[in-house]
């Protein structure tokens, strides 16, 4: 049977180091698709670009841990959730990459002199452009994925941790 | 982006330690396969795979915390402070590109009104048009825009400078040997460690 798992410092459950790998990765990518869920309502308000990060960074480390489980579970449904994992990251990598530049440029516009501020002006214009449209994909993109029921399927793969925070899956 | 070195011979049934270990030998061995590149300061392309391998290896370490512990915790923070300077470095590099390309783009935007200017008007005022258009206006987007580009490199420079400090840092305190020994010191009684859970 499998040990209780204790809290780590970081408030999280820490997986016991002398339990079997699968279970361990089964535990863990259940975390983190969890909390992929958990932030992508605040990505999709867009009412704080940090919202993407969050989501962003909650995707890259659940596939750092899908890329190294892909041994332990049926491939059959282990690869498309794969699959979404690194398709959350890859589209909401190009919203955030234009978030943090807008933010860069605007700052330099902003300790520019009068004369300078024109062309900064048409970068910032390029780069918003740009993220308007990446931000639209983005939306349909994540709101595809309720659509397609991917968090039913991550419980049903992963426990109820992988699931929507407030879910009653 | 560079994929992933693969890591051969999981054993889903063994512990998570012999696992975790398994997986970070391989990121250690992926993060020094760059080493020869981290003293060329214009290796833009290397230096963001470098990045990436460097969050592959803190992503490991952060991952099997429970396995790696408190030397695991001070290995993740020398790792993490590469990997902002790498971020930082990467970061100039794509405002340099899109500077580049903003700078190009102008460029012929330019040229395109200097050709149209010269054919509407009488030859006459061809010398006037042509001195001007070697004088950019003071409200010409150039300026500011060549102005950021100098700002960018400084930026690059002082994150690759900062990062090839790091690097050297980790050479000198042992970094290489501190995350190998992890990759390979088992815990106290891990041969006869369940794998029926």
């Amino acid at each position: 049977m499998a040990k209780e798992r204790q809290p780590s410092r970081s408030g999280k459950a820490e997986l016991d180091p002398t339990q079997s790998y699968r279970l361990a990765m089964k535990q863990l990518i259940g975390d983190r698709w969890g909390a992929v869920w958990k932030a992508v309502p605040v990505a999709i308000a867009g009412e704080d670009i940090e919202g993407v990060h969050d989501v962003r960074v909650a995707s890259r480390r659940l596939r750092a841990a899908m890329d190294v489980a892909a041994e332990c579970f049926p491939e059959g449904w282990y690869r498309p959730l794969h699959e979404v994992a690194k398709e959350i990251t890859g589209a909401l990598g190009e919203v955030r990459d234009r978030d943090v530049l807008i933010e860069h440029l605007t700052a330099e516009r902003d300790q520019a002199a009068a004369g300078d501020q024109p062309g900064i002006d048409r970068l910032i214009a390029r780069v918003s452009r740009e993220r308007d449209l990446a931000r639209t994909k983005m939306e349909a993109f994540l709101n595809g994925l309720a659509e397609r029921q991917i968090a039913t399927e991550t419980v049903k793969r992963f426990g109820a941790a992988a699931g929507w925070p407030d879910a009653t899956v | 982006m560079s994929r992933a070195w693969p890591v051969d011979g999981i054993a889903p049934e063994a512990s998570l330690a012999i696992n975790a270990r398994r997986i970070l030998a391989v990121r250690i061995a992926e993060f020094y396969s760059y080493a020869s590149i981290v003293s060329i300061e214009t290796a833009t392309e290397e230096l963001h795979n470098l990045l990436i391998a460097t969050k592959r290896l803190r992503y490991t370490l952060e991952m099997f915390r429970s396995v790696f512990q408190e030397v695991g915790e001070q290995q993740i923070e020398r790792v993490k402070a590469m990997q902002e300077e790498l971020g930082n470095l990467h970061d100039a590099d794509v405002r340099i590109a899109l500077i580049l390309d903003e700078l190009a783009e102008l460029g012929v935007e330019q040229t395109v009104e200097l050709g149209k200017a010269l054919a509407l008007t009488p030859v006459s005022a061809h010398q006037a048009i042509t001195v001007t258009a070697l004088r950019p206006r003071p409200d010409d987007p150039r300026r500011g825009v060549v102005a950021l580009l100098g700002r960018e490199y400084v930026a690059r420079k002082h994150a690759y400078d900062a990062f090839f400090v790091l690097w050297q840092r980790g050479q000198q305190d042992g970094l290489r040997r501190a995350l190998v020994g992890l990759s390979s010191t088992p815990l106290a009684g891990e041969a006869v460690a369940s794998t029926t859970d």
